[in-house]
């Protein structure tokens, strides 16, 4: 993934990650975590992502934090993402934005690196109750990723 | 003795691991989350395709 992006640490897992956003809005820690659930046998992987909310010592999954940093940002939780498959390659990963508008994020920092995440992986998009791979210019309401 | 942290490379991206770093997945947003996501994916299932290649590597 050659897109600007923030540096960022992992735990010794891969499956939680932290990044700072630096913008107009100031320094504000942003959190990724990939959590492990089961269906029908399969485990796979749910993407969280939000701000650090240090008054309330949890994470904040629903803030519009606009440091004007958001492609910045995408491409850095792609780059968890990518760390996290790569420590996990057998496994799914689930990314649904806790809103439409954050689902919408997600498929545009897809787009934006499609060109890179395609020979990487198969991504599949949700709409209208069916599973379909991913393609540009669709508003899909959840994603698939798993390695290739 | 554990090393506090190093640097790691995939390709490439280049990040650090933390071995210090909070575990977050006790965190009520990230478990409301991956809760949801189960209940969605319980109604929607996986697609066929992929579901046979995680089977697939399941059995291996």
């Amino acid at each position: 993934m050659t897109a600007d992006r923030y540096e960022f640490s992992s735990d010794g897992f891969c499956q939680n990650f932290e990044f700072v956003s630096e913008g107009p809005k100031g320094n504000i820690k942003k959190l990724i975590q990939f959590t492990p659930r089961k269906i029908n046998g399969v485990t796979y992987y749910n993407l969280s992502f939000g701000d650090w909310n240090n008054e309330k010592m949890e994470i904040d999954d629903r803030v519009v934090t606009n440091n004007s940093d958001s492609k910045k940002v995408l491409a850095t939780v792609a780059a968890a993402v990518l760390a996290f498959t790569e420590q996990y390659p057998t496994v799914c990963v689930s990314a649904r934005g806790s809103t439409a508008a954050r689902t919408r994020l997600y498929q545009m920092g897809i787009c934006a690196n499609w060109s890179e995440i395609d020979p990487l992986f198969y991504v599949y998009g949700l709409i209208d109750d069916k599973w379909y791979p991913f393609e540009k210019n669709v508003n899909f309401e959840a994603f698939l990723i798993a390695k290739k | 003795m554990k090393k506090r942290i190093k640097k790691k490379t995939i390709g490439n991206i280049s990040f650090t691991i933390d071995y210090n770093m909070r575990d977050y997945g006790n965190d009520p947003s990230v478990i409301r989350k991956a809760d949801e996501s189960k209940e969605f994916l319980d109604k929607h299932g996986f697609p066929e395709e992929l579901m046979k290649i995680l089977e697939s590597r399941r059995r291996r």
